[in-house]
Parts: structure tokens; sequence; C-alpha cells
């Protein structure tokens, strides 16, 4: 619950934004314009967020979205234990593109394609995709 | 271990040319890097830190390929006296396709022209939870507070596109009571999120009951119609 309600935090805050403007540090840039529903949209989830984020760390286990990359304590053999480490951090990566891992060692061409054509859909003026992103959260 | 699942201390690393294949010879999975887990002082508490770990999946007929990168750290203490839980951790996925097979509806010809590519998301969260009582491992935790912040960054990139970064911040403005007695979830408190990371535009949300709050927006800007 918690992983998916946050990938749609992150999901709305993806489609939230327009075009990025200059930074005059040479740091990174970000966008600067939000409508007021997005911004809503995005608040309401947060509120999500936080409720998950507390329920998680109080339910005995740090087995928020954030932490749960250790193992469960049933993992007993250090090899099985390692094995679920690297499986978890490779199901947080691809779950932070807002997708699921592929089985294997297969490629998520598709799904990665599709996160970054999110990310590009303001500049493109593609807000129908970015609609069915949100509905599809 | 002490019995709380943790390991005192084990390092996962991966020696040179650490990799795996299937058994058609369809895909390689190359290892690197390190992982470390460490039990800590609490009732039940770990470090684990992630240094350059990487895998990198490569489709040896096409030369396509996909790698992840996490590096960064994550902290959880579970005491007596309260809770803390960080993490400071970026995940960057690069990839590179031959004629984008598979390319997602919507923007077919934009899709088409990506061969190369990278997403990093960056997420950093620091959480503390002050309890009414005091924390054991024999019973539910007591009511207590929730103060968190947190700062998400997507920096995204492509060889049909310039770099494009988005960011996420929020903090509790008012600390958010956890009601562990009859309600299960947060009371009262609030939270201010910030969308662009400058403060002129964001959000408000503001607990008035269990599990109900309200939400209310500012600096935001309509689009033109």
């Amino acid at each position: 619950m918690t992983a998916s309600r946050f990938r749609a935090v992150a999901a709305l805050t993806v489609a939230a934004f327009v075009a990025a403007c200059g930074s005059s540090d040479g740091g990174p840039t970000y966008a600067t314009a939000v409508d007021s529903a997005t911004a809503a949209a995005v608040g309401s989830d947060a509120g999500f967020f936080a409720t998950d984020l507390a329920s998680s760390l109080l339910s005995g286990s740090p087995n928020t979205d954030i932490g749960s990359l250790l193992p469960s304590a049933s993992v007993t053999s250090s090899e099985d234990y390692a094995g679920k480490v690297i499986q978890n951090l490779r199901t947080q990566a691809y779950a932070r593109a807002h997708q699921t891992a592929p089985a294997g060692s297969a490629l998520a061409v598709a799904e990665l394609l599709g996160t970054l054509l999110d990310l590009y859909a303001e500049r493109h003026g593609d807000r129908r995709r970015q609609q069915r992103g949100r509905r599809g959260q | 271990m002490d019995n709380d699942g943790i390991p005192d201390d084990l390092t996962i690393s991966f020696p040179a040319n650490c990799v795996e294949s299937d058994s058609a010879g369809t895909y390689t999975a190359t290892y690197s890097g390190s992982i470390r887990i460490r039990d800590q002082a609490g009732l039940y508490a770990f470090r684990l830190d992630v240094g350059n770990f990487k895998i990198k999946y490569v489709q040896p007929s096409t030369g396509d390929f996909e790698q992840l990168a996490l590096n960064g750290f994550e902290i959880a203490t579970y005491a007596s006296t309260g809770i803390s839980h960080q993490t400071d951790m970026s995940y960057a996925i690069a990839f590179s396709y031959s004629g984008a097979p598979g390319a997602p509806q919507g923007s077919p010809s934009l899709a088409s022209a990506v061969t190369t590519g990278s997403i990093t998301f960056v997420y950093k969260e620091t959480s503390a939870y002050d309890p009414d009582g005091t924390i054991s491992l024999a019973a539910p935790i007591p009511s207590g507070d929730l103060t968190f912040t947190f700062d998400y960054r997507i920096l995204a990139s492509s060889s049909s596109e310039p770099t494009q970064n988005f960011r996420f911040t929020m903090n509790t403005s008012t600390a958010l009571h956890y009601d562990a007695i009859s309600c299960y979830d947060i009371n009262s408190g609030a939270v201010h999120g910030l969308l662009n990371g400058d403060g002129a535009v964001g959000f408000d949300i503001t607990w008035t009951g269990c599990g109900t709050y309200t939400v209310t927006t500012f600096g935001t800007t309509e689009p033109a119609v």
C-alpha cells in the first residue's frame, strides 16, 4: 500500500510541472509553474504518504516504502539474505521509475520509455497522456 | 545475529567481471559495487550502506542494455524513547535501446527517437517519532508525535530531449499526532509541501480529525485558455 501510494505521489509530482527554467548557479534547474488542480492532487496524495509513513513506522517494523530494503526476519541464511537485499534494491529502483521490475534479466524497455514520456509530456503539450497517467494510479 | 533478523555486519561485494546469464544466452547481468548491513544499538536498529551498487542487463544480440546504479544509506533506530529513520538514496537507471522496441502508446514518434536515456531519483527522508510512553518489543507502539522532512528529485535526460529536473519537498510544520488508542491514524498536525523547491509553489495539509485532512494550495499558475 505504501509503495503504490507513494508512487502515485511521485507520478503526480512528475506530471505537475511545466517547462524548466534556467539556474544561475550552474546547478540543476527545476520546473517552475504548477496549476492549482495539480497542486491540490499532489497535496492530497502527500497526505496519504504521511499517513502511510506513520502507520508503517509504527507497525513495529520499518517496512515503509522508504525502508523496505531489508528482508524479513524469517530469512535465515546469509546467502538468502544477500539475495533478498539485492532483489529489494532492484525492485525499488524500478519502483522509483513508477514501474514494476521486469522478470529475470529482461529489459523494461516500454515501461522506462513510458516514464520518460511522462516526464516530457508537459514539454510536448501532451496533457492527455498525463491525465491518463493520473487516472491509472 | 541477535535474533532481530539483522546481521551483525554483512557486506555483499562483487568481484570484477561478476556476470551471470540465462541458459539461452539471451541476457547477461553484470554486478558491481557493495552493500553493507549492520546491526545497531537499540531495540531494533540497522544501518544499510549502498556503495555504487550496479546491475547492468545486456541483450547481447542487440546491444540493448539497462543499468541500475544505487548509492546511499538507510538508518533506522527503534529505541524505548523513540523512533528515528533516515534515507538518502539515489537510484539511477540508464538505458540504450535500438529501435525502441515496444514503444508505448501516446507519443510513438518521440519514443522511437529515444535511443539512450537516464532517469535518476534522489530520495531523502528523515523521520522522528516521539511516543507518549515507552516503546518496548512486547507491546504496540504508543501514541505520539511524528515529524519528518522529505526531499525527492528526479533528473531525466535522453538522446531526444535536454535534461529536465523535478523536485518535491515537504516537512511537518506541526508535528503529526498519531493516535494508537482508538483512531490508529493521524488526528492532528500539518504538513507543508513545495512543488519546485523555491518556496513559492506548493500546498499545506492540515489534519482536522482521525485520518481526515484538508489541502490548501499556494503560488499556483493556471494555464492559459
